[in-house]
């Protein structure tokens, strides 16, 4: 049993956006539609000569104390065994309480059009076979198979930094108790499993 | 008597901190600063960049580099600039060479440094090396502009100087005409990619060119002009035919590219299309030896693998990479004293996806340059005389930028030279990258194109200073005329108002503007970078002076 979680080191991300296409390829999620289960903000502060930019990647932040399943009425948004928040496509209502529920904007709606377009672009090979609510999903598939998030992989700056963050070997506990990283919104009490070390 | 050193820091006086500080808005502290902590460090390193050559004496800026590389000890060593695995090889070779006796170089490709280009220059700039006694195009246009006195470029080998004036039968060779009826275009898109659009698009709808032929994977603004297009595999179902240096690597290594899966389509790979090609103009065992003799294949292991291939219906290109794997073996016997069969080559280039024959840190310890071994120049030292620009000198006559030490090259994006006083809506002009796509050969992909839409207006807008955008009662997202300003063309444009660039400045991403409709996500979007430049080239190499100008912007319609 692993307690999984991700510490996002914003003095590397350069804003490539690979991780992004990574996680559309890996997760089959509707970029046709501009849906995406991580997004890179891009932030410019200041004036020329003193300009500082910021890259921002986020997604699910896999909360403990997670807002969104407590607003799911069937309990298709759950937990598993180790701390990755997952939505079961089956019994999703499609009602929507959990996006407005997240304070973090990481959910959204793969709906019947969205299942068309990728039922003719994947085939035999279609992962969401239903309309649901989307999330990342910390790759959970590649996890089964010991291999690390698509979007940590394809990282080129080893912004993404993901592991057990119980397993006290492990770089992603180091950096998550450094005292250099730290969630977004701590105010709202929701402990999220995704820390980030400030540019 | 002076020495060169003498000669460099007695014409470097006038140019001190306190000048450039005017010129770059860097403080001449600064600059002292960075200069005394630059030359105390040993070595320290200058990153030299990419795509500097938009500029007529960028050929001046990439020298002084090397001199100041060369002041602190930083040649070939770790820290400082590295030379590649291939260059030390053929350094080492033409050392050897000539410790037997023999002569120093051999075939062009193995020559070091600018030995290759004058090896290149033996082939292409040689009427002598070819059967129908005519040098390349670029050099035929080279030779003619000289003897007529007027602007030409010495080394234009990558160039396509004069290829429009032999397609419009313009152009001569000892009184001869030089005509160009046909044309290959292999994986290029000039009509995009090439500078200026319209002079592409004028010459491929030439009446005097009887055939365009495109090998492409997906339309493209070039495609539209081609008679004939033959698909071509894609990269993932493409076998290169030939091993390749590792590029900047240190050590001596080669790779390639294998096949990812099988083709899908009824495409070929290019050596295929080409040996075919050659074959039904009766030329495919002259093709088959001058490819032989170019790349260091033999030339009668490549004839039997082709036969075999032909025979079995097999694709040519494997026919190619079989032999490579071949005289790698050989090769892999000279330099690490352990022959080995094609077999055994294939399985580690499989296996590990290269072949490494010496590691970087043996290169740098054995083959040092100059520490182990001389420098390919005249003297074996690293020298700061430049004695090609000498001869260029002396050919077209004593100018800044053939100044054979180092002169100062005043700039000549306007008119003005050096004075710094833009108009108000007056902008240097610069272009580049994104990271989402690659020039424009990639911008069709669905995938790439939803990642780009929520960062549309920095990926593909022209980056404009947000607080000079106000000041000109400009907006983001607004359209807008950009005007060349020295040379005229015009292209419309989507600002991207920001304070990430200079007041003085705008920057293009040069990766969009393809118009075939064709292509159903790009076609007709962005603006087009080679629409806005002129035909301008620098006497050297030819490079293209893409930023050599400046430019309005105005709202579209004012």
């Amino acid at each position: 049993m692993a307690r999984y979680g991700m510490v996002m080191d914003m003095r590397t991300c350069v804003g490539c956006q690979a991780c992004m296409a990574a996680c559309s390829t890996e997760n089959q999620t509707p970029f046709w539609s501009e849906k995406f289960r991580t997004h890179v903000e891009d932030k410019e502060t200041g004036t020329f000569p003193d300009v500082r930019r910021v890259q921002l990647p986020r997604l699910c932040m896999h909360c403990e104390n997670t807002p969104c399943l407590s607003a799911c009425p069937t309990g298709a948004t759950h937990m598993d065994k180790n701390g990755i928040v997952l939505v079961n496509y089956d019994r999703c209502i499609g009602c929507y309480a959990c996006c407005i529920a997240c304070p973090y904007d990481a959910r959204y709606a793969y709906d019947g059009e969205d299942v068309s377009r990728e039922r003719e672009l994947y085939g035999k090979l279609v992962s969401h076979e239903v309309p649901h609510v989307d999330k990342c999903t910390f790759c959970v598939q590649r996890l089964n198979e010991k291999l690390e998030p698509a979007c940590v992989a394809t990282c080129p700056t080893h912004t993404r930094i993901f592991g057990d963050l119980d397993d006290r070997k492990s770089e992603v506990h180091k950096l998550a108790l450094s005292g250099k990283a730290q969630a977004l919104n701590q105010g709202l009490g929701t402990a999220p499993k995704v820390f980030y070390i400030p540019s | 008597m002076t020495t060169v050193f003498d000669h460099f820091i007695e014409k470097s006086g006038p140019f001190t901190p306190d000048w450039a500080a005017r010129i770059t808005d860097v403080p001449a502290e600064t600059i002292r600063r960075i200069a005394i902590e630059f030359g105390q460090a040993r070595p320290a390193m200058v990153d030299p960049g990419w795509m500097g050559a938009r500029y007529h004496h960028l050929i001046g800026q990439r020298r002084l580099q090397a001199i100041i590389q060369t002041l602190v000890g930083g040649i070939d060593k770790p820290g400082g600039w590295l030379m590649n695995g291939e260059y030390h090889h053929r350094s080492e070779k033409a050392w050897h060479n000539m410790q037997q006796g023999g002569e120093q170089h051999g075939p062009p490709v193995e020559r070091p440094g600018m030995g290759f280009a004058y090896g290149l220059l033996d082939i292409f700039a040689n009427p002598a090396a070819w059967e129908h006694g005519k040098p390349g195009f670029s050099f035929v246009w080279a030779m003619e502009q000289q003897k007529a006195g007027k602007p030409s470029a010495f080394l234009p080998a990558m160039a396509d100087t004069g290829l429009y004036e032999a397609v419009k039968g313009e152009l001569t060779f000892n009184g001869e005409p030089y005509r160009m009826k046909a044309l290959i275009m292999n994986a290029a898109n000039p009509v995009r990619h090439y500078f200026p659009a319209k002079r592409w698009e004028k010459m491929l709808s030439s009446p005097n060119l009887d055939l365009v032929v495109a090998i492409d994977v997906l339309p493209s603004d070039s495609t539209l002009y081609a008679d004939v297009i033959l698909p071509n595999h894609t990269y993932l179902e493409r076998n290169e035919p030939l091993l390749y240096p590792l590029g900047p690597e240190t050590g001596i290594g080669y790779t390639t590219r294998l096949r990812a899966i099988e083709p899908l389509y009824d495409t070929r790979d290019t050596t295929d299309i080409l040996c075919e090609i050659a074959r039904r103009m009766g030329k495919l065992e002259p093709y088959l030896e001058g490819i032989a003799e170019y790349a260091g294949l033999d030339p009668q292991v490549l004839r039997s693998e082709v036969a075999a291939a032909q025979s079995a219906r097999k694709p040519l290109n494997e026919a190619f990479i079989k032999t490579a794997y071949v005289a790698m073996g050989k090769f892999s016997g000279t330099m690490t004293g352990r022959k080995m069969s094609a077999a055994e080559v294939e399985a580690v280039i499989r296996e590990k996806g290269l072949l490494m024959l010496k590691d970087a840190r043996e290169v740098v310890e054995e083959m040092n340059l100059p520490r182990k071994l001389p420098v390919p120049t005249m003297s074996g030292r690293l020298e700061l005389f430049s004695p090609i620009l000498e001869s260029f000198a002396r050919q077209a006559g004593q100018q800044p930028l053939f100044n054979p030490v180092l002169g100062y090259v005043p700039r000549m994006v306007t008119d003005q030279g050096d004075k710094n006083d833009l108009g108000a809506n007056e902008f240097y002009f610069t272009y580049g990258k994104v990271p989402v796509v690659l020039h424009a050969s990639t911008n069709n992909n669905e995938l790439l194109a939803a990642v780009t839409e929520p960062k549309k207006g920095q990926f593909m807008g022209l980056w404009i200073n947000a607080s000079k955008a106000r000041s000109l009662g400009l907006s983001n997202g607004q359209e807008v005329e950009v005007t060349n300003l020295r040379y005229g063309p015009k292209v419309k444009a989507t600002l991207f108002t920001t304070e990430m660039i200079r007041p003085d400045t705008v920057f293009l991403p040069s990766a969009y503007g393809s118009r075939n409709k064709k292509l159903s996500i790009a076609g007709g979007k962005g603006t087009a970078l080679n629409e806005l430049m002129p035909y301008s080239i620098e006497p050297i190499a030819a490079s293209f002076m893409s930023q050599e100008f400046t430019v309005s912007v105005r709202p579209v319609n004012s």
